[in-house]
């Protein structure tokens, strides 16, 4: 469950009251760059009340926040870092990356005849975030960024070139396309949550794996279908001899009649009968927890993969859409532990996260049971977390953006009867047991429907 | 003319991006969504800085009520690029240090000829409804007519994702006040279910809020420009027993 509550999108967006916003202390202290700390929140008023008292509130409260948004967009000059933004490219080069921020940004360039300079083509979602936040300054581009690219200079002369407010780098980046903003909005959300983030650029295509099922011989179909037949159709004579009309002899029974959809258990199978994906739910990021080992080069399987919506304009995805959302995910390959973290934690860091604290205390708590309750309850756990998490990995993420407000929804998939042999894997060497599914499954002969 | 704010259109977004005009459009009940990363604290999400996003309710409403103007973003920049002066690149704040900075906004633009501009890049409401909704747009005209009938009475209108709504309503400036009313808007003949009337009653009043509908009255509007009269419904939760 820990994994779940590290799930940060989720928590921030609940049915609780509406943000509750108090600007003033984020204005109180010295003046500085970048403020972390954030102001707690103050109380609202319900109703007006025509009182002075609640004007001034009110007015000082605006004027709190309009002083927050005054704020010079900036960073310091000795790390000043500059990018050109190509119209004819769509992109913006940073002639000399340099910094922290191209861990999950940017694509490299490498100039043919500058060997010690590095060069960083940025995408419009990357360039605008950076911009937004302080962190870069952005010039309109001309013809002297093609030559730049391929001459001697190392340095590029912004002399002649016109510097972009933020407004124009919006227009610039952000307008070609209905969504763009929306989809902007999401990436800069997950950014400042401190999520690593890459744009999907090609959509998945999964190969399909022939079934491999063993399946029955010829002989023993025949053979199994016939006793079926012989013995259900004994059960109605005997039923309808004694008492003229079908009867139940168990529970099991009835339930079978009302089940309306048969358990669902994923396999290889169902990715190749997938609907293609309605372009609008396309997924457009892949989104990883921050990660000291992470290479955009070479990223590992997303934790999560984000598709955006905007509400006005595309209704709530069906089943049939939510499936095909479903085939465009990268998957984990099936046979590798993703239990075992391949990149070992700092051993000289004394900072101890919440999560490790509680992990901690649990051990404690876990420590002091009967080993038998502790394996069980570690069974309960994982089954629970395989129904509800989902059981296969496969899960999408959707945002739906209302002007501005973002909220985030998690479709998984899961199955109720937990037979793929992933699971059963999973489950057995917690707790041996010939079925783990929470469906009632006691083995009786189906009811034909009458 | 001079007057009329900007909204700049990029795509299928309304953003305003000078924080006069962000004053100007909170003193007229216009609150929009700040969505932008705000420089002072750029690692969180509870404050959002500029641009503000209006929706398209709310810059329809301006435009109707000649406050603002709708401008294509792109020729909107290109030509204000043209006749506007470049500000110093560094800002030196308390201390002596120096910022490199980026502007919101070009800066010192002559206030006739941006109105000028401002004509010239000009969209119109229904041409921007024809860009989001396509042709078919019964539902957003109605969406709009709410927006305009608790305006008008006084109420600040925000998204209303949040709370499964179309608007959220609030009595006062959203700031300061709790909102009271969420706003679901109904077409003519359409139907929900009574799932649904038991989920959003409930959650309206678990947030302490009045589920509200909205919906057109059922004479019949005998101009396609008049005004449709709107009738609400709020629904409380009893919660009996």
């Amino acid at each position: 469950m820990a994994e779940n509550e590290d799930v940060v999108v989720l928590e921030n967006d609940t049915l609780a009251e509406d943000d509750v916003q108090d600007w003033s202390a984020l204005n109180a202290g010295v003046l500085k760059i970048a403020d972390e700390a954030l102001p707690k929140r103050e109380g609202k008023f319900f109703d007006q009340d025509g009182s002075n008292t609640q004007m001034e509130r009110l007015s000082d409260a605006r004027n709190q926040m309009y002083f927050a948004l005054l704020h010079i967009r900036g960073h310091h000059v000795k790390l000043t870092l500059r990018a050109v933004w190509c119209p004819s490219r769509m992109m913006a080069l940073v002639p000399h990356a340099k910094g922290s921020f191209f861990k999950d940004v940017g694509v490299a360039h490498t100039y043919k005849r500058k060997k010690k300079a590095q060069g960083m083509w940025l995408s419009p979602f990357e360039v605008v975030y950076l911009v937004e936040r302080g962190s870069l300054v952005v010039y309109l581009g001309d013809d002297s960024v093609e030559t730049f690219l391929e001459n001697e200079d190392l340095a590029l002369d912004y002399e002649p070139l016109k510097k972009l407010p933020l407004s124009h780098l919006y227009a610039l980046a952000l307008a070609l396309d209905l969504d763009l903003v929306d989809q902007y909005e999401t990436y800069a959300l997950l950014k400042r949550l401190g999520y690593l983030i890459l744009e999907r650029k090609v959509e998945v295509k999964h190969e399909v794996v022939p079934t491999a099922k063993p399946k029955a011989s010829l002989w023993e179909r025949i053979y199994l279908s016939l006793t079926l037949t012989a013995t259900l159709l004994f059960s109605r004579l005997y039923s309808a001899l004694y008492f003229g009309r079908v009867h139940f002899f168990s529970f099991t029974l009835v339930y079978q009649l009302l089940r309306l959809i048969s358990t669902y258990t994923p396999g290889p199978q169902e990715m190749s009968m997938l609907p293609p994906l309605d372009h609008r739910y396309r997924i457009m990021f892949d989104v990883w927890k921050p990660s000291p080992g992470f290479s955009k080069k070479n990223p590992p399987v997303p934790d999560f993969q984000v598709s955006v919506v905007n509400v006005s304009r595309v209704p709530f995805p069906s089943i049939s859409v939510i499936k095909a959302m479903w085939g465009q995910v990268k998957r984990r390959p099936t046979n590798v532990d993703t239990s075992k973290s391949s990149i070992k934690p700092k051993q000289s860091s004394k900072f101890v996260s919440k999560r490790d604290e509680r992990l901690k205390r649990k051990a404690e708590r876990d420590s002091k049971l009967d080993p038998a309750i502790r394996s069980r309850n570690d069974y309960l756990a994982k089954k629970e977390k395989l129904l509800k998490g989902g059981s296969t990995g496969t899960q999408v993420v959707l945002a739906a953006v209302d002007t501005g407000v973002i909220n985030f929804s998690i479709f998984n998939e899961t199955e109720f009867s937990l037979k793929s042999d992933a699971t059963i894997a999973d489950l057995n060497c917690l707790e041996s047991r010939a079925d783990h599914g929470i469906v009632w499954n006691e083995k009786v002969v189906p009811l034909n429907k009458s | 003319m001079g007057d009329l704010i900007p909204l700049v259109v990029n795509g299928g977004s309304i953003l305003v991006f000078e924080l006069s005009h962000v004053k100007r459009l909170r003193d007229l009940g216009i609150v929009g969504i700040l969505s932008g990363t705000l420089p002072k604290a750029p690692q969180q999400n509870v404050f959002l800085g500029l641009p503000l996003r209006l929706s398209i309710y709310e810059a329809a409403w301006l435009v109707n009520q000649s406050l603002g103007v709708l401008v294509d973003g792109l020729r909107y920049n290109e030509q204000v690029l043209n006749i506007s002066s470049l500000k110093e690149e560094t800002v030196e704040l308390q201390g002596g240090v120096e910022y490199v900075v980026t502007e919101d906004t070009y800066s010192q633009v002559d206030d006739e000829q941006l109105a000028k501009i401002c004509r010239d890049a000009e969209i119109s409401v229904d041409a921007l409804m024809v860009r989001l909704f396509g042709s078919v747009k019964t539902r957003q005209h109605l969406l709009s007519a709410a927006f305009n009938y608790f305006r008008d009475r006084d109420y600040y209108l925000m998204p209303g994702l949040r709370f499964g709504g179309d608007f959220v309503a609030y009595p006062g400036d959203p700031l300061k006040f709790h909102s009271h009313l969420i706003l679901k808007v109904l077409e003519q003949k359409e139907s929900f279910d009574l799932l649904q009337l038991v989920t959003s009653g409930r959650l309206a009043t678990a947030v302490k809020k009045a589920w509200v509908l909205v919906g057109e009255s059922s004479t019949q509007r005998n101009k396609q420009n008049q005004k449709p009269s709107l009738h609400c419904f709020s629904i409380e939760w009893a919660g009996f027993g």
